[in-house]
């Protein structure tokens, strides 16, 4: 069953872009102009997610969010602005907002965080104690990992990096959401940092083995899978 | 009507119209009662001795005497002011020209200011009286009323008045002088702000000459034009290395890109061609995130974004995240982090600052060197210092590479885009810190100072000094 998505943006070129990729990834995608027409399209909660631009003819972006999550629908919601300070994405994640992407954005990175979104509301929330992929396990509770049986020995961040990569295996993951998800810095540092540390990750969990968990895609991001 | 703007003369004059009243009134309000005491002890004098006068006639010669004295005054109007109510013991009056015994008092007493008729229909006036029995159960009362005592009321008020008018006029000429006073010294700010307003920025207001007053509120406006002044040029020179990073970016891309759509080359060659002009786009996002970065750190944060944090552990954190850095190209990246020092900051952007030093000490650090990250407590307050033992920055230079764009020639060729220290700059300003660069015997050391105690407005002598030596 393909997913439906709502793009709300007033900029006709980007929508149509979005609209676009988002296609070719095989979601059904409906766009609305307006924060009006957002609202009236997004209040029957049948969407799997909003893609919502915060400045809009009319209602803008926030109240609109805040309309929704007053009426009780839960639509996952990504906003999208070019307001970049830290208190404007604090607002926006505080009025309900799922996660908050600053224009210019890669149209990867806009497709690798609305893939996690839309995995974590079918993932349930149900609290995992053991994460497995391939020959690969983590215990969450012990904190232990081991590859084929033998221990893998991973300090607290690796541990950490490790983590999120598999609890979104399968996915792309772009080096700006593990900095955000790892380390908590909304910055992009100048080197590849990110870079550096799953190399890292890399030497400890597949250095060894035939087959490789930890792929990278080039131009993206990174993807924990057990086939390439 | 009622908000038109009103001159300060004016304003003045009727602020201090009510005072210079008040001013006038309380001396002569003083004087008048000084004076209407001196007389009614003079009148009651007068009064006891006409009365002491007539009680003689009156033992010595008997009643008849006293009435055809009384008579023969008032008659002759010799008695000048003086009013008398002579009375034999059935309260009959054999004498006078007063209608009435004063009504409560006693059939002698000494001064008494009371109400008196000087006949049965007039209205009674205000008297002063003394009054005495004689044997024979006779009385005599002598009287004089208040409108008689002779105090000089009329001059009183006219001196006051005359006063008031000329206290007046005094206050209406200060109101002139401090209006003309003000608008002297007025004049030289006016002046200066019509040239900046014609375009020429640098002009100031001329302190020296100057009440202090005025010279504080001149030395504000200098401090702020100088501000002003400095923004404009920094904005300047940014938009022109905006513009020339731009335009450089825009046209290698543009060259790209035509270069690719009329070539005849592959698929091969037009991917390779569209890879370039995605990098070429991404320098000039990254270019233009850093810029906004800046600016946003240069606006300030809102308070609530401001913690109290531990440089300690972000220093830690922000280590843990570059010592795999560092090890990939060959350098070592000690954290010196020994106790809790708290500071109130911006995590975010202080991590990112130290995060931008760390980049650059990598940057520039021979192989197999190392790179230090230490938070201590110094004399000033806390600090944080990158210390690597690259090639430095000459001691000329060090001041002018923390401003945006600027990169030692010996450092265009390699990647970067000369904002990373202006925002170590902006963000270490925002905490009310400051960004120094030392020679570290061979390399650099970057510190971010914080001022522990938050600094004193300056005394206004500072000001002032700061501002004429301009």
């Amino acid at each position: 069953m393909s997913r439906k998505l709502l793009v709300v943006e007033d900029d006709t070129i980007t929508s149509s872009y979005l609209v676009q990729s988002l296609r070719e990834q095989g979601y059904v995608v409906d766009i609305a102009e307006d924060g009006r027409e957002a609202l009236y399209l997004a209040s029957d909660g049948a969407y799997d997610l909003v893609v919502l631009d915060r400045m809009l003819p009319g209602l803008d972006g926030l109240s609109v969010l805040k309309a929704l999550r007053a009426a009780r629908i839960e639509t996952p919601v990504l906003l999208l602005s070019a307001l970049s300070t830290l208190d404007e994405r604090v607002k926006g994640l505080k009025a309900g907002g799922d996660d908050y992407m600053v224009k210019p954005f890669a149209v990867s990175e806009l497709l690798a965080r609305i893939e996690v979104l839309l995995r974590r509301r079918s993932a349930g929330p149900e609290a995992e104690t053991k994460l497995r992929c391939a020959d690969l396990e983590m215990d969450l509770i012990a904190r232990k990992v081991s590859r084929a049986g033998k221990a893998v020995d991973l300090q607290p961040r690796e541990f950490s990096l490790l983590e999120y990569l598999m609890r979104h295996q399968g996915q792309l993951v772009t080096r700006t959401m593990l900095l955000e998800a790892v380390w908590d810095y909304h910055f992009d540092p100048q080197t590849n940092v990110i870079d550096v540390h799953i190399s890292r990750l890399r030497q400890r969990v597949d250095k060894g083995f035939q087959q490789s968990l930890i792929h990278t895609i080039r131009g993206a991001g990174y993807r924990l899978a057990a086939e390439g | 009507m009622a908000n038109r703007p009103q001159s300060a003369t004016l304003q003045i004059a009727r602020a201090l119209i009510p005072l210079s009243l008040v001013a006038t009134l309380i001396p002569f309000g003083v004087l008048y009662f000084d004076l209407s005491k001196l007389h009614e002890r003079e009148v009651s004098h007068e009064v006891g001795g006409e009365l002491a006068a007539l009680k003689a006639v009156y033992e010595n010669q008997g009643a008849s005497a006293v009435e055809e004295m009384i008579r023969d005054r008032l008659a002759s109007s010799s008695s000048g002011r003086m009013l008398y109510l002579f009375e034999d013991g059935y309260r009959y009056r054999v004498a006078g020209n007063l209608t009435t015994w004063p009504a409560r008092s006693a059939s002698g007493f000494d001064w008494e200011v009371v109400p008196l008729s000087r006949s049965t229909f007039a209205e009674p006036e205000v008297m002063g009286a003394t009054a005495t029995e004689l044997p024979g159960r006779y009385r005599l009362l002598v009287a004089v009323p208040r409108d008689e005592w002779g105090v000089p009321s009329a001059m009183v008020i006219k001196a006051a008045m005359l006063g008031f008018v000329v206290a007046l006029a005094l206050t209406i000429v200060a109101g002139f002088r401090v209006s003309h006073f003000l608008r002297r010294h007025m004049s030289s700010i006016v002046e200066t702000a019509e040239d900046i307003l014609g375009g020429d920025m640098s002009r100031r207001v001329k302190v020296s000459y100057l009440p202090v007053e005025f010279s504080v509120v001149s030395a504000s406006l200098n401090a702020m034009l100088s501000r002003i002044e400095d923004s404009m040029t920094t904005m300047r020179a940014v938009t022109d290395s905006i513009a020339h990073d731009f335009r450089s970016s825009l046209t290698r891309l543009g060259a790209r890109l035509e270069m690719a759509s009329g070539g005849k080359g592959g698929e091969q060659e037009l991917r390779t061609a569209m890879r370039d002009a995605a990098s070429e786009v991404d320098t000039m996002l990254h270019i233009l995130n850093s810029l906004l970065e800046i600016a946003r750190a240069e606006a300030g944060v809102s308070g609530d974004q401001m913690v109290d944090m531990d440089l300690a552990t972000l220093i830690s954190d922000v280590g843990d995240l570059y010592v795999p850095v560092a090890e990939e190209s060959g350098l070592r990246l000690n954290v010196h982090a020994a106790e809790p020092i708290q500071v109130r900051a911006h995590p975010e952007l202080l991590a990112q600052a130290i995060a931008n030093l760390i980049d650059n000490a990598i940057k520039y650090s021979p192989r197999g060197s190392a790179i230090e990250l230490r938070a201590s407590l110094g004399p000033l307050g806390p600090l944080i210092e990158v210390s690597d033992r690259g090639p430095g920055i000459p001691a000329e230079a060090r001041e002018r590479v923390i401003h945006r764009f600027v990169r030692l020639d010996a450092a265009r060729k390699s990647p970067g885009s000369g904002l990373g220290l202006s925002l170590v700059a902006a963000v270490a300003k925002l905490h009310g810190a400051f960004l120094k660069l030392h020679d570290n015997l061979p390399g650099l050391t970057a510190v971010i100072q914080f001022v522990s105690k938050p600094r004193r407005k300056p005394p206004l002598s500072f000001l002032f000094r700061r501002t004429v030596e301009r």
